[in-house]
């Protein structure tokens, strides 16, 4: 039996989690946050799987904590420059950040009210459609290469707490998209080396 | 176990085999091996689309997928060869070995996506062309390369997120992504299937490269090595296409199906008008590819004739638009600039290459003979014959726009007077230039003789 207030409880951590992203203008500790968020998202799979006595969700919050939660965050962090605490980026104020953060909350809940709800029957999802949108305010609002791939993986974060509160995916799948968005961070961790910061190119423009 | 018995092992030779001659990276002999590759690719792709081949275990394969398999896996060897060219003056460096490592391990990936019987992992598979094509843009580690792959990387990534939603609500309304066993169900039209295929047409829409998340892809397109440029637009797109008109087939609804055209629709009118104003040869092209993607969504949706329609032109414009990027490559290497308004006089320095690009720009702009003008005529006409007026005059006039925009652009490059001497590409990336230029002509004519006309 799910007790449905532990499951919120831990969606409500994870949301504290995408807040402190947003309002960090250093590298590190939005990292931290990342994996903070991660292991937030094992411990509900973990639950989960205890609760319902499903062997694979329990298998699956392994997979986060090892591929997301230690092997992601050890790519970003090892990507980082010389004198690690001290990359950040002045392209958002704090104030701005918190206030769009709370904004993109709000209607995120709103369309889950208006589009999920009537179709899902419960709230669950809200939690996991609000980290989806803070995600991709993170890369729209940043100009920063290793805040751009937070947003990506809090994103992707949003998708697997979706399917854990709506209906859990195959375990094939959510595997393969687990290393998938490893791959991902591999590839891109490549193109971070050569350049963090982005700015408008006037021949990429038109 | 009879021929047809050996053929079902053929999605399997199609998809291993790149993959195996990946590790040619350690290999000295690598070219050959790529060439090897490819060339194995294509007969398989060939032999799946004369034998019948059991229609769905793990893999589909349909009349729809086995002929993109097709077109994917002979621009896959059309790459390789005029990349092998293109950057022979990288020698046997590493980076060279690990860039034709990587087109195989891309090529793979989009035959996976289009030939797998799941909507999981044909998510996944979109998602791993993005992996493994993402640096294969940044061959010489240039700033604006690497700029280019970031944008790509993280606008796709983050969009196609957004498609994995579609995934979860297919899985809570049916219970399986089975695709096959998802065709075979009639369904009623409801919200969750609304929200599958609202999700997937901005998922893999960023893919496409429809309006508005269409941002990343001029950038991309501009910046790749121009056998990746050919490989993204001629056929990377299309399996984003072909995607998401599988998720539509499972979720359709009236509602869906005004919403896909407006989309379609906007990146048509949105990207001839663009097109008007490019300075840079590649990013001209890469407007164009938006155009016909949206052409190709279009069809796909109207269904009947639109069908017919817009698979002849998902053949006829990858091999056009390869043609197309190849030539311009060419062009880069002589003149080492992407502005159009510095060159000219192609065709008295490249005569060749005036050749292949005057035919590509006329076949990616729909002119006759090329598959592209039937398509786009069938694209046009069913829209007509739905009764859709309004959308059909727009397309037309979208499409008269783009087709002057792109030819002029072309026509003041090859015969613009200039005193500067260019040499000519080498044999084999002219080579190259002029067959897929060929088989974009081709496609017409295996249109006719096939009766092409009476698929959809």
């Amino acid at each position: 039996m799910i007790d449905q207030e532990i499951v919120n409880f831990i969606g409500i951590l994870m949301l504290i989690s995408a807040l402190a992203v947003q309002i960090s203008s250093y590298i590190k500790p939005m990292i931290n946050s990342l994996l903070t968020q991660s292991i937030l998202l094992a411990i509900n799979a973990t639950y989960l799987g205890l609760a319902t006595s499903d062997a694979l969700l329990i298998l699956l919050a392994a997979l986060i904590v090892l591929l997301r939660g230690v092997l992601l965050t050890n790519i970003l962090s090892r990507r980082l420059p010389h004198g690690r605490r001290f990359v950040r980026e002045y392209s958002t104020g704090t104030g701005i950040a918190l206030l769009s953060s709370v904004v993109v909350f709000i209607i995120s809940f709103i369309i889950y009210r208006i589009v999920f709800l009537p179709v899902i029957g419960h709230p669950d999802g809200a939690i996991a459609l609000s980290l989806i949108t803070q995600g991709m305010l993170l890369i729209l609002t940043r100009r920063n290469s290793f805040a751009h791939f937070i947003g990506f993986v809090e994103e992707e974060n949003g998708i697997v707490l979706m399917s854990l509160s709506i209906i859990a995916l195959p375990l094939v799948i959510e595997i393969n998209i687990l290393l998938d968005v490893l791959a991902l961070v591999v590839a891109g961790a490549v193109l971070i080396q050569q350049k963090i910061e982005h700015e408008p190119e006037w021949e990429l423009m038109g | 176990m009879g021929v047809d018995g050996i053929m079902d092992i053929l999605p399997l030779v199609i998809l291993l085999t790149p993959i195996l001659f990946s590790l040619s990276y350690f290999v000295r002999r690598f070219r050959l091996l790529h060439l090897l590759s490819a060339s194995i690719t294509v007969v398989s792709a060939l032999l799946l689309n004369i034998y019948s081949v059991s229609e769905a275990s793990f893999f589909l394969i349909d009349s729809l997928n086995r002929i993109i398999v097709l077109t994917v896996a002979t621009v896959y060897l059309l790459s390789v060869t005029f990349g092998l060219g293109y950057h022979s003056r990288m020698g046997e460096s590493r980076n060279l070995k690990f860039h034709m490592s990587l087109i195989d391990l891309f090529a793979s990936s989009m035959l996976f996506s289009l030939m797998v019987n799941d909507f999981g992992l044909l998510w996944i598979g979109v998602e791993a062309t993005t992996v493994s094509s993402a640096l294969l843009l940044v061959i010489e580690m240039q700033p604006l390369d690497v700029e280019a792959a970031w944008r790509y990387v993280i606008i796709v990534s983050a969009g196609l997120t957004i498609g994995l939603i579609s995934v979860i609500m297919l899985y809570y309304v049916y219970g399986s992504l089975t695709i096959s066993t998802l065709l075979a169900i009639r369904h009623a039209s409801t919200i969750p299937l609304e929200i599958a295929a609202a999700t997937a047409l901005i998922g893999y829409g960023t893919k496409i490269g429809l309006v508005p998340m269409h941002t990343w892809l001029p950038d991309a397109h501009s910046r790749a090595p121009s056998e990746v440029s050919a490989m993204f637009s001629g056929v990377l797109l299309p399996v984003a296409v072909y995607a998401v008109f599988r998720v539509y087939q499972v979720t359709f609804s009236s509602k869906m199906e005004y919403l896909f055209l407006i989309f379609a629709l906007a990146t048509v009118v949105i990207s001839a008008f663009i097109l008007a104003s490019q300075r840079d040869l590649k990013r001209m092209f890469a407007y164009s590819t938006m155009e016909n993607m949206g052409m190709m969504v279009t069809g796909f949706i109207i269904g009947g004739a639109g069908f017919a329609g817009a698979l002849v032109l998902l053949v006829s414009h990858a091999f056009g638009k390869a043609g197309a990027f190849y030539s311009s490559g060419n062009i880069l290497e002589s003149y080492q600039t992407r502005e159009m308004s510095r060159i000219g006089n192609l065709k008295e320095n490249m005569p060749y290459t005036t050749v292949s690009l005057l035919f590509s720009s006329l076949s990616v702009t729909g002119s006759p003979p090329f598959g592209t003008f039937i398509g786009e005529f069938l694209i046009i006409l069913s829209l007509y014959m739905a009764g859709l007026y309004v959308l059909a005059v727009i397309i037309a006039i979208s499409l008269v726009i783009a087709f002057a925009s792109v030819n002029f652009k072309v026509a003041g490059m090859i015969f613009t007077p200039s005193d500067e001497k260019r040499s000519e590409a080498g044999i084999s990336q002219r080579a190259v230039a002029i067959a897929a230029v060929v088989l974009s002509a081709a496609v017409t004519i295996i249109f006719f003789i096939t009766g092409g006309y009476h698929i959809g």
